[in-house]
């Protein structure tokens, strides 16, 4: 039985029995272990997988440490890396061929962190191309499935992080989330996700896609969990001038203090296009931490219509700039030709997938001469009102809920060909993200068609405590 | 209006390699995906400002010195006395 095995426990059950000398390190990496022996062939979830090397830190740790009592809580838990965060040594392919052969030469400050409390790293995992993908399908490596139904999708872009919780082949993980993309899989993988406030962690050793929106965000079956991993990895860093001196204290759920809490619920994120399976499960949620919070009310976030086409004016734009880095000169994939120009065109020809080359053109026409002003620089401006409408909101409220995604998981395949409909998943995601705000997804009260949904749970910046505590309310309630 | 010579233009100017099958099919997606984006330029937005990064932020410098390059140049396919190889990129 699965739920009996250690990979199914949380990492404070694990913690107690690590402490109480009930189980080894090496039982934890072992249960681990084999759940991705059975499981991973039919979902695609890692792209490179540390198993020789978990087993040497695991019997390491069994033989040298003796004090148990005062470990880090992450001391010895397998954690899984998105695969375009820089683990040193190993390949960071970020879902392309362009980057087949590039292996890391330091690690990312989160991945140092994660190292210096004791993680087991346990492998990379799949992804969207460049995170460029709301569904895990755009991935060189072959698409990723869900492991509730593996017709369904698993979300984009960090898929493959939230699969391996869902199918337990591994205890927590870090995804990226650019627009929504840890969020998103989280929602449909029934896990916990969350974007931290942009600046929080660094992103040094973060391959950039959309460098003014791109955040790593932890992974968890619980909302404690995903709280151990933040605070092990927020923080500022030299290496990340973006990264900002706000001290991170401990961070301890506390769903009792939503009874402080005054929750907002933005009006136009329950107009059409929202599923109404969907929006029941959300109505019920609300009624239940109705009972629990001081007060309900509904907000309005009037620029919500704008979000989708201003985050994909904005990321394209970062994005064809950031990925002209990848020429076949310095690193990566590299196509031969006698003439230079035909080199660099072929190298990106053949390396980059549709979407990505998609995404490049989109980009690179709204930064063309005549067009700058009229795309990136509106969108740049439509960002602003859109961070002045949660301004204006977090004034009357703590904080506010939403559904992750507007519909339940959709089948492999069946939007892949209409990207637009594709982009349109992130519709509830965005807007956090331009706003540099985080946000949480955890499972619901209800599910659809056996798939939980995914609650959103937005805080004013640095504000991760209050959404912690809000999902970790909706949690205990779910029992 | 996005027309194929003007997507294989773009496509020059990103370094772009793309086949013409590529180019027919992305037309109408692309064109379809602009007219989306169009919306943006109907708001009204004048006085304000455009917002280039989510929090304020004071970017703090670090003093620029060089650790280790064993690491980087560890992993080039060709080195000679710590320069490394590329393709001639100066025509």
């Amino acid at each position: 039985m699965i739920s009996k095995e250690l990979c199914s426990l949380s990492i404070t059950s694990l913690r107690e029995k690590i402490q109480n000398k009930e189980i080894k390190f090496i039982d934890v990496v072992n249960s681990v272990l084999n759940r991705i022996k059975s499981e991973e062939q039919k979902i695609c979830g890692y792209i490179t997988l540390f198993e020789e090397q978990a087993i040497k830190q695991a019997q390491n740790l069994d033989a040298t440490i003796k004090d148990r009592e005062n470990l880090h809580p992450l001391t010895g838990i397998p954690i899984a890396i998105k695969d375009n965060i820089c683990v040193k040594d190993f390949l960071t392919t970020c879902g392309s061929k362009i980057l087949h052969n590039f292996i890391s030469p330091y690690d990312a400050t989160a991945v140092a962190r994660l190292k210096n409390a004791g993680v087991i790293i346990i492998g990379k995992t799949n992804m969207d191309e460049f995170g460029m993908g709301s569904s895990t399908e755009t991935s060189y490596y072959g698409p990723v499935a869900n492991p509730i139904d593996t017709v369904y999708v698993p979300g984009g872009s960090s898929g493959g992080s939230t699969a391996v919780i869902a199918y337990r082949g591994a205890i927590g993980a870090l995804g990226t989330d650019t627009g929504g993309s840890v969020r998103l899989p989280a929602a449909f993988c029934g896990v916990v996700g969350l974007k931290p406030t942009y600046g929080r962690v660094s992103r040094y050793g973060l391959v950039a896609f959309a460098s003014s929106l791109d955040c790593i965000g932890p992974i968890a079956k619980t909302v404690d969990d995903t709280a151990i991993i933040l605070s092990t990895i927020a923080g500022q860093d030299e290496y990340d001038a973006t990264s900002v001196n706000i001290p991170v204290n401990k961070l301890l759920c506390n769903p009792e203090a939503i009874k402080d809490y005054t929750i907002g619920i933005p009006k136009e994120y329950f107009a059409e296009g929202l599923d109404p399976k969907v929006a029941k499960v959300v109505e019920r949620t609300i009624k239940e931490l109705g009972k629990k919070c001081k007060a309900v009310k509904q907000i309005s976030l009037p620029q919500t219509k704008y979000t989708i086409a201003t985050y994909y004016l904005i990321c394209t734009a970062e994005a064809s700039s950031n990925l002209a880095r990848y020429d076949g000169v310095k690193y990566g994939l590299r196509t031969t030709s006698q003439e230079l120009i035909n080199m660099y065109e072929k190298t990106r020809e053949d390396g980059f997938g549709t979407e990505v080359k998609r995404r490049i053109l989109l980009g690179t026409y709204g930064l063309s001469k005549g067009y700058y002003e009229e795309y990136y620089g509106t969108a740049q401006r439509v960002r602003t009102l859109i961070k002045q409408d949660f301004d204006e909101a977090f004034k009357t409220c703590n904080v506010i809920l939403t559904p992750t995604a507007p519909t339940p998981p959709f089948k492999l395949g069946e939007k892949i060909s209409d990207p637009l409909a594709m982009y349109l998943s992130d519709v509830f995601t965005t807007s956090p993200s331009l706003a540099g705000l985080p946000a949480i997804s955890v499972p619901g009260i209800g599910k659809v068609n056996n798939f939980p949904v995914g609650i959103q749970i937005i805080g004013p910046a640095f504000a991760e405590e209050c959404i912690l505590n809000c999902a970790s309310a909706i949690e205990k309630i779910n029992g | 209006m996005i027309t194929q010579s003007v997507l294989e233009k773009v496509a020059k100017l990103s370094r772009l390699g793309i086949t013409p099958d590529e180019i027919a099919l992305m037309t109408a997606e692309i064109e379809k995906i602009i007219e989306y984006f169009e919306q943006v330029r109907n708001i009204n937005l004048e006085n304000i400002q455009p917002m280039t990064h989510a929090v304020a932020i004071n970017l703090q410098p670090r003093p620029d010195v060089i650790k280790s390059t064993k690491c980087i140049t560890e992993q080039m396919p060709y080195i000679k006395r710590n320069y490394f190889f590329v393709p001639a990129v100066l025509e």
